[in-house]
């Protein structure tokens, strides 16, 4: 294999694992509030998503920024947390409701902070950067995209085959991903 | 009942918590020395868990001594066969930075020429069962990339 396959495989597995949950969840409960029809708008709240935290992780590999570690393994399942509350909500629950693009947006700036575990481990030094981190998040983002479309997949199955309540489904979610990462923020406090 | 569910919810997350198990091994070829470069990069803490003792943030070359562990426990774990002879591995030292740690290793006289390399890096396998391990072979321009998943043990590579 070449090297840059390699890193893409890491990060497709990493991002699969169980140990990258949280930011599975977030992109599930993300998504939870909408249905099939909605598609145009679940592509642009994951891609802001994943904007912001690749933005996130650039400022990190710059040392543009230092965050704490503690706090920001505390803030990533808070914005879970927040997410599943929030799509409880009457705006939450409104799938035209702009706000979660925002949410999508400034959340995954905070999930960005959190990737920097690996850095220190991926950056080989000052002259090349990016040539293991940049296949790694290449391979992050497509573990993402299989999660979206196995969620997309099962949102077929269940609001338009089962014809289950768009609600139901919603609370359903929504419900889990906040019992997983309030316990997650519960280990993590960091004060 | 509702104990037990919710004994194993908190313990599901509790697992979920750690990020992430991986790491790096550099072997390049020395054309002046003749020798095989290698440098492993693992995750300070979870090196410790491998050898159950702390590593004390010392100079390199100071150290050789007190790192009987982690050279007992490298050997157990790292392996190279050219053209199926086993290679002796010579420990040099280590360096932290961070949350890293680099060891540090040589193969004097590494024939380089050699068609078939096999090559085990097994490190905190036993620890994490989602640790991966990556190796890179670099003799002259030629690179090769081998990637480990806890379970397996020697990989081969071909150089032409």
């Amino acid at each position: 294999m070449s090297s840059f396959s390699t890193y893409l495989r890491l990060g497709y597995e990493h991002i699969l694992s169980l140990s990258a949950l949280d930011h599975i969840l977030f992109v599930i409960v993300i998504m939870a509030a909408y249905q099939p029809k909605h598609w145009l708008r679940i592509l642009i709240a994951v891609s802001l998503f994943t904007v912001g935290h690749s933005l996130s992780l650039i400022l990190s590999a710059y040392d543009a920024v230092a965050v704490d570690k503690k706090l920001v393994e505390f803030l990533i399942p808070l914005t879970i947390v927040l997410t599943a509350v929030f799509n409880l909500s009457k705006a939450g629950q409104n799938a035209q409701s702009n706000f979660k693009y925002f949410l999508a947006l400034s959340f995954g700036i905070i999930h960005g902070f959190g990737f920097s575990s690996y850095l220190g481990m991926l950056m080989l030094g000052d002259g090349d950067t990016w040539s293991a981190l940049l296949p790694f998040n290449l391979g992050i983002e497509l573990g993402q995209l299989l999660v979206v479309l196995i969620t997309f997949v099962l949102m077929l199955i269940i609001l338009v085959i089962m014809r289950t309540k768009a609600r139901d489904w919603n609370l359903f979610v929504s419900g889990i991903a906040f019992g997983l990462s309030l316990v997650m923020c519960l280990e993590n406090w960091p004060w | 009942m509702p104990q037990t569910l919710f004994a194993s919810f908190i313990g599901l997350s509790l697992w979920l918590l750690h990020p992430f198990h991986t790491s790096i091994t550099n072997c390049e070829y020395n054309a002046q020395s003749q020798g095989l470069e290698i440098s492993i990069r693992v995750f300070t803490e979870d090196l410790e868990l491998a050898i159950g003792e702390p590593i004390q943030n010392i100079k390199p070359t100071a150290s050789i001594e007190q790192d009987s562990a982690i050279i007992a426990y490298l050997k157990n774990h790292m392996a190279l066969k050219a053209d199926k002879l086993e290679l002796k591995t010579i420990y040099l030292g280590r360096e932290t930075e961070y949350d890293i740690t680099y060891l540090y290793m040589e193969i004097p006289a590494f024939p380089h020429t050699a068609k078939k390399f096999e090559i085990r890096q097994t490190i905190l396998f036993d620890q994490f069962e989602d640790q991966s391990n990556i190796l890179h072979l670099q003799l002259g321009e030629e690179s090769k990339s081998l990637f480990y998943v806890a379970g397996e043990t020697f990989k081969t590579v071909l150089f032409p």
